[in-house]
């Protein structure tokens, strides 16, 4: 789920239709304003979700004591789940759940921290504190889903979902598990529209043009994208499988040249650099950025495309995503076509 | 508005009770357990919300049992404080 809508459907709509930015954050002004200065706040476009689907999966007695990244992680595990229908292990002890994140749970980390500020330290709230925790979202994704596997929530930035999908690769290749459910979550916080604004300012305004190297055009981004991966091989599933999970420095990766190369660019200029090599290296590429905004952990969205197209059989050749962040890592995501069942 | 309307609405709002609206409330009824459901860790929320929004203390557990027994008790303590 993204800014292009809720499921499976809504993110083949925007494949078809195209996406673009669905909200807007207000953006308080860093100095107080001046006297007759009636602008107030700046409103910056955002890809926005609403959550309130939740309410399918779980009850409203349950949801209360969740906050809106974990009612976001909730949303997209169980609709993963529901699709992957009869490929569900038996056992839910068998079930692995790895999440990334790349800003956490930092709407309930701020407003936990202000707690703290206007009550001079002595009355925090203890629901904000529990939700602000970064592996809270998992464990009320375990405790709904009744996933009783090793449980893992992974922060580092954009490489968060290589990281996890590492983690998910090594518990399936150790037969910890049966099947990872794998995704990532991303949220967007008043602090983050702040830090938009003050870095970026009118360039935040969009539409992303990822493949304008020169010019800052991402737009915050929001969502969550699950799969639920197993051991397997080219004729094990309809959507395809993932035959490389790669970390790599990204002037050290050379694209294979049957490949379509899907790239992360999500018009940050601070990326630009190695993605422009990339995408003049590749034979094809592509990006999907527009459809579900500047996230850290958009590059699951990406995986998940990869998987639709192996299902839409719009897509025969192995796609390969890639990742880079600011500081040179490359995160190689490779999913193949796999014969259906 | 009247105190055990106030207290009503924030229960609602600063608890999440989703599925329950302040009109629902009934001012005798147990906040914790077999009435409203209530459970520890809203009790400790609660603390944290009545001196927020009223500025009342409340200082110990036994303090906070006598209390948090219903929305009457909850009046009857928060205008016990104001008027000490």
């Amino acid at each position: 789920m993204g800014g292009f809508g809720v499921g499976k459907q809504a993110l083949l709509d925007a494949l078809h239709q195209g996406g673009k930015p669905n909200g807007t954050v207000p953006v308080a002004p860093a100095a107080p304003l001046r006297v007759g200065d009636a602008s107030g706040p700046r409103q910056l476009p955002a890809y926005q979700v609403d959550v309130a689907p939740v309410s399918r999966f779980v009850s409203g007695a349950v949801a209360r004591r969740m906050n809106r990244f974990a009612k976001l992680a909730v949303l997209g595990a169980a609709l993963a789940l529901e699709d992957a229908g009869r490929e569900i292990p038996p056992r839910r002890n068998d079930i692995g759940l790895v999440l990334a994140s790349g800003y956490g749970a930092s709407k309930s980390t701020f407003d936990f921290l202000d707690s703290m500020i206007d009550g001079e330290g002595q009355y925090p709230s203890p629901t904000l504190f529990s939700n602000s925790v970064h592996s809270s979202a998992a464990s009320h994704v375990s405790i709904v889903m009744e996933l009783g596997g090793p449980c893992l929530t992974v922060s580092q930035f954009e490489m968060s979902p290589i990281s996890a999908l590492l983690t998910a690769r090594d518990w399936l290749l150790e037969g910890r598990v049966e099947a990872v459910l794998f995704g990532t979550v991303d949220e967007i916080c008043p602090v983050l529209g702040y830090c938009y604004d003050q870095f970026f300012g009118v360039h935040a305004s969009g539409p992303i043009e990822p493949f304008a190297w020169d010019k800052q055009t991402a737009v915050m981004g929001e969502g969550a994208a699950f799969l639920l991966l197993k051991r397997g091989g080219p004729d094990h599933t309809r959507y395809g499988y993932i035959s490389e999970t790669t970390w790599t420095q990204s002037r050290r990766f050379i694209p294979p040249v049957d490949r379509l190369l899907v790239l992360g660019a999500d018009g940050h200029t601070c990326y630009a650099r190695d993605y422009r090599r990339l995408s003049k290296l590749a034979v094809r590429s592509t990006a999907y950025t527009p459809l579900y905004g500047s996230l850290p952990g958009g590059q699951a969205f990406d995986v998940a495309i990869a998987a639709l197209a192996v299902e839409m059989e719009s897509e025969r050749q192995p796609v390969c995503s890639v990742k880079c962040d600011a500081q040179g890592n490359c995160g190689v995501i490779e999913c193949c076509f796999g014969q259906p069942h | 508005m009247d105190i055990r309307q106030r207290l009503k609405q924030v229960i609602v709002e600063d608890l999440n009770l989703e599925e329950t609206t302040p009109d629902q409330i009934r001012d005798d009824e147990a906040l914790f357990g077999e009435g409203i459901g209530l459970d520890s860790l809203d009790a400790v929320e609660l603390v944290v919300v009545i001196k927020k929004r009223f500025g009342v203390e409340i200082k110990d557990m036994s303090e906070g049992r006598k209390a948090f027994a219903s929305i009457d008790s909850l009046a009857r303590f928060h205008r016990e404080r104001m008027q000490a």
